[in-house]
């Protein structure tokens, strides 16, 4: 049995829009709408915040159960002049992919975020904000940025290329395995190496040939007769650790705070460490 | 008219070509709501062994098999009969993992002459409770989940599929009264009728009155 209420399709075409809205990251409210339909207002005051919390509610793509990013099926294949080349890593703020900016021929890392972490209007405004800043970083221990955009409702952070691994699989490794003579770059799969081969580049733009096989050093072996190994493996963690706080002051003094140090957010590249992430923790 | 029909015209223009390249590019429009309407109906029990990307890739590989039946007969719009295809490889891909298991517990009701996995109280539930994961909240979770799932059993049947449809499937008004069989009209009074029950469903549930409807 359906009761007839005269105005209802109009109710649902302003419903309608109002959703559209909010899906495209925009903030109507529903005073707005009251107002600007006074015979419908009564039905737009008890139908609308309903609408917005079906929509505040519901699972979103982006939302794996386990915390970490998923884009779900809409990975982009394209943002503005980069061209993405393949997936190398994700956490819970966003998808990190290898892609090539084609204007200009170079390797880059571009950073995707969730739809859903950009939704709203003053976050997406501090994202822009913390990126300018960490844009103006320039330090041999920071990941250099290079811009933001957005595109298809996808907001991106461009980033310097690091043929590195986290801190935290260098971690992961030493926990089940042991202290080994050396890691090198294939551990838990992240394989520099295999770049080369997967990616077509733009042929008439040469890119800068990176070693193929790039490793790391952080002396991890710690023989317990060999006194001189020892103190090499201490001297790594060190030297990592005193990069890190260096680079930080270096931020500090600039004003900017990365609010979300952590091994992921370490690379090690070459017994040297890259702090990635700047402007990001927040966003 | 929607925001999914731009070029459809010189999009079917194309496909009639049979060139895979174009269906590609017509699917990839489409993949997000598919994936939405897979996710919402996939089967939790499969959860961990299928995902819906899975199911999307096999609808892929369904439809450009039976690309040629759609354009024969174009019974429906292009999104409309993905979404079919989608359903059906769903279907088949619980049967193949759940079995006989899934004849016991079966959801699947007749509608619109199809079988089809109908948008349960408990789905419905799940999806609006999936924002409320707090520790705090954990511990009411299952309270609520039960008094939600309690409260939808009570609505009708399709304004429920309604409901679902305009929200955790994204579609217009006008699609939802496609795949229903059901006049606009009609699909638009179910719609806000279902809203106004579920403000007083959520308003008496715990945890939703104050945090979620009131700004």
């Amino acid at each position: 049995m359906i009761e007839q209420t005269p105005d209802c399709d109009q109710v649902d075409a302003l419903a309608a829009e109002f959703v559209e809205r909010y899906r495209r990251g925009e903030s109507p409210t529903i005073e707005q709408y009251a107002a600007a339909h006074p015979t419908l207002a009564d039905e737009i005051r008890e139908v609308f915040p309903v609408v917005a919390a079906m929509e505040k509610l519901k699972v979103r793509k982006g939302q794996a159960s386990d915390g970490r990013t998923n884009l779900g099926a809409s990975r982009p294949q394209r943002l503005g002049d980069f061209r993405i080349v393949r997936e190398i890593g994700r956490g819970g703020m966003g998808i990190v992919y290898e892609a090539v900016q084609e204007s200009l021929g170079r390797r880059v890392a571009v950073k995707v975020l969730p739809r859903q972490a950009t939704l709203e209007e003053k976050n997406l405004r501090r994202f822009q904000r913390e990126a300018q800043m960490a844009a103006r970083l320039h330090h041999t221990n920071i990941v250099p940025v290079f811009g933001v955009g957005q595109q298809d409702g996808f907001h991106y952070y461009v980033m310097q290329v690091i043929p590195g691994v986290g801190l935290d699989r260098v971690l992961e490794r030493l926990i089940q395995t042991g202290p080994v003579e050396r890691l090198d770059a294939s551990v838990g799969g992240f394989r520099v190496s295999t770049a080369r081969a997967s990616m077509p580049v733009a042929e008439t733009q040469p890119i800068d040939e990176s070693p193929p096989e790039v490793s790391f050093h952080i002396e991890t072996k710690v023989p317990p007769k060999s006194h001189g190994a020892q103190t090499a493996y201490w001297h790594s963690v060190a030297r990592v650790g005193l990069q890190a706080a260096e680079a930080l002051d270096y931020a500090h003094g600039h004003g900017t705070i990365h609010r979300d140090i952590k091994p992921a957010n370490l690379i090690i590249d070459e017994g040297n460490v890259w702090i990635a992430d700047f402007g990001l923790a927040r966003a | 008219m929607t925001r999914h029909g731009e070029s459809c015209d010189e999009m079917q223009d194309a496909l009639a070509l049979n060139n895979e390249d174009a269906f590609a590019d017509a699917f990839s429009q489409h993949r997000d709501r598919l994936w939405r309407m897979v996710h919402f109906r996939l089967d939790r029990r499969l959860l961990g062994r299928v995902d819906a990307d899975d199911i999307l890739q096999e609808t892929y590989l369904n439809a450009v098999q039976r690309l040629r039946h759609y354009f024969d007969a174009q019974p429906t719009s292009l999104f409309v009969w993905l979404r079919s295809i989608a359903l059906q490889t769903m279907i088949d891909v619980h049967r193949r993992h759940l079995g006989a298991q899934k004849r016991n517990a079966e959801r699947e009701i007749s509608l619109h002459a199809k079988q089809y996995p109908q948008a349960t109280s408990a789905s419905i539930a799940a999806q609006l409770l999936g924002q409320l994961t707090s520790p705090s909240k954990a511990a009411m979770r299952a309270e609520i989940a039960g008094q939600l799932e309690h409260a939808f059993d009570e609505m009708d049947e399709i304004d429920k599929e309604v409901l679902a449809l305009r929200h955790f499937e994204e579609m217009s008004n006008g699609e939802v009264a496609e795949v229903l069989g059901i006049t606009q009209k009609a699909a638009s009074i179910r719609y806000i009728r279902a809203l106004k029950r579920l403000k007083k469903i959520l308003a008496a549930t715990p945890g939703f009155a104050t945090e979620e409807l009131d700004d």
